[in-house]
């Protein structure tokens, strides 16, 4: 099996909102505090990735988005939900991850990576793939860009 | 009144907090090897730090010496190393008159706080002197000797010795931690930290008195460890269950370590809270993680404000994590700025809301431990305060019903989805 599941407990740093209205979310990081000016978003199709800023090496800013879910960053340019994990030894991963992107022609410098667990299963060899082409400041988006 | 001592042990607490995180913001991802130091030093114990070099074993040790009035020493023993390079050499005129006195002015005999980096590759005259000092804080050389001022002694080295003598030697050591070099995710701010630090000098952080961690060490004794010493006794028993064999010495010890993180939470009855510190008597890097698992149901009441890192590194899993989120929360919440018109309140609603978002992360409603369900009431209702006072405040302004659509070029480009 390719993941699995583990306990939560990874630092949240960035959250993925999938079939989510980002115009209020967007407003509300645009109208708001000006840390949340300067974190960076990335979008797809019906997706959207709020990326968190560092604040110290213990903390990183991250609006609560309810029904976001939490993302960490398993590799320089892998994230993942947390509660998730590689079920391959580290260099296996590695490897998996390049064939990952062979296989899917990804050329995206970052990949967020979520498996898909069917009932109790506490492993899997689904997931689904996002590909983050770019990422933008919040403070340089704006709303129509999100529709 | 165990009132009034409670609450001095807590202001103490808050102001060695404080300290700390003065001390911690020079390192990254050094706090829990601070508060270990810390543990030792109000212990009057003696900690191990294993790990590779350039891990900032040194420059903690020195960061918390200089954070105190004490007098410190430091040595970098190498195999040739000879005694009188730490404890000083003999005093010439003493010598003619048939004496043997050893000049020991600021050497490690008068230190009171000491670290001694590759500890194991010292001689065995002076592994011998080192265990007089650390055991019976007596220093003796011939008929020469002289009571040693010794807190806590600080050793670091590579790995953990092989030799059986060797390894009895660092038995005396009661804390042992791990340290490996920062995780991925910090090295940014490793490097940012660094560069810093090439640009100018740390800020100079004012000492505190010797008599702050020589007062918590009197009050650390007097402790009441009654309600854990069952718990205690059960904890020892199961890491023998997992090989784990303890010496004697080092159980009876280790109820300092719990009387200490009582008094850090500030209470002067130790609880289940208090008895994290047993990972750290553990001196197999394999089987302090082991135990961390094993403990997993002995440990998750684990909390310290203070201590708050080492003492999530002490545990596992979801007791860790939430042992860290707890600390985190509650040392954020006491920073609290006075004003709302400060300059850094905005920031620090922004940090609650994001210790909020890392709450929900990591817990179901229902599986919220009890400390860390009261920390995330606290935050909702800062965070929901500050909510209506904004509303009231701009309450007499229409606020846009449509979020503003300035026309910008589409960062994304044309047709992307």
């Amino acid at each position: 099996m390719s993941w699995k599941k583990i306990g939560p407990v990874q630092h949240v740093s960035a959250l993925l909102c999938q079939g989510m209205d980002m115009s209020p979310i967007l407003q509300r990081l645009q109208s708001g505090p000006k840390a949340y000016q300067d974190i960076e978003l990335a979008q797809g199709g019906n997706w959207h990735v709020i990326f968190g800023k560092a604040f110290n090496s213990e903390e990183i800013l991250l609006p609560h988005i309810g029904g976001a879910i939490p993302l960490f960053k398993a590799f320089p340019d892998i994230w993942m939900n947390v509660g998730t994990e590689f079920d391959l030894s580290p260099r296996a991963q590695k490897d998996y991850i390049e064939k990952i992107r062979l296989d899917h022609e990804l050329s995206a410098p970052e990949i967020v990576i979520i498996p898909q667990f069917s009932d109790e299963a506490a492993q899997t060899l689904a997931a689904d793939i996002f590909a983050i082409e770019q990422k933008v400041p919040v403070s340089q988006l704006s709303l129509p860009s999100l529709s | 009144m165990p009132d009034s001592k409670s609450d001095t042990a807590a202001i103490t607490a808050q102001a060695l907090n404080a300290h700390l995180n003065k001390l911690d913001a020079q390192f990254v991802g050094r706090r829990s090897m601070l508060e270990l130091i810390l543990l030792g030093l109000i212990m009057h114990e003696h900690v191990l730090l294993i790990g590779p070099p350039g891990t900032g074993k040194s420059a903690a040790v020195q960061a918390m010496a200089s954070g105190l009035k004490v007098k410190s020493f430091e040595y970098l023993i190498g195999r040739f190393t000879e005694p009188s390079e730490l404890f000083g050499g003999l005093d010439l005129n003493a010598l003619k008159d048939g004496q043997v006195k050893p000049v020991i002015d600021n050497m490690l005999p008068e230190a009171e706080i000491a670290f001694l980096d590759e500890i194991f590759l010292g001689s065995t005259a002076i592994l011998n002197s080192l265990l007089k000092i650390l055991n019976e804080r007596t220093y003796q050389r011939g008929q020469f000797s002289v009571r040693t001022p010794l807190m806590s002694c600080v050793a670091a080295s590579n790995h953990l010795p092989d030799d059986p003598l060797l390894a009895a030697f660092a038995d005396r050591f009661l804390l042992t931690m791990f340290v490996d070099p920062v995780n991925d995710e910090q090295l940014l701010s490793l490097l940012d930290v660094g560069w810093q630090q090439f640009q100018k000098d740390n800020p100079r952080i004012k000492p505190l008195p010797k008599t702050t961690i020589t007062k918590l060490h009197q009050a650390s004794l007097e402790v009441d460890l009654s309600e854990v010493r069952e718990a205690y006794a059960h904890i020892m028993r199961k890491l023998r269950l997992l090989g784990v064999n303890l010496s004697d010495r080092k159980i009876v010890k280790g109820q300092k370590a719990i009387a200490v993180a009582a008094l850090m939470r500030g209470k002067l009855v130790a609880g289940p809270e208090d008895l994290w510190p047993v990972t750290y008597l553990v001196q197999d890097p394999a089987r302090q993680s082991e135990a961390r698992e094993l403990l997993e149901t002995e440990l998750k009441n684990t909390h310290n404000p203070v201590l708050s890192t080492s003492a999530a590194e002490a545990t596992y899993g979801a007791t860790a994590h939430a042992a860290q989120l707890l600390g985190l929360g509650e040392a954020l919440i006491a920073d609290k700025p006075s004003l709302r018109t400060d300059a850094n309140y905005e920031m620090w609603l922004v940090r609650l809301e994001s210790l909020q978002t890392r709450i929900d992360a990591a817990f179901e409603p229902k599986d919220l431990p009890q400390g860390l369900r009261l920390l995330r009431t606290s935050l909702i209702s800062h965070l929901e305060n500050q909510d209506d006072s904004s509303q009231k405040e701009t309450s007499h302004e229409p606020q846009p019903a449509i979020p503003i659509t300035t026309p910008k070029p589409n960062p994304w480009g044309a047709g992307k989805t």
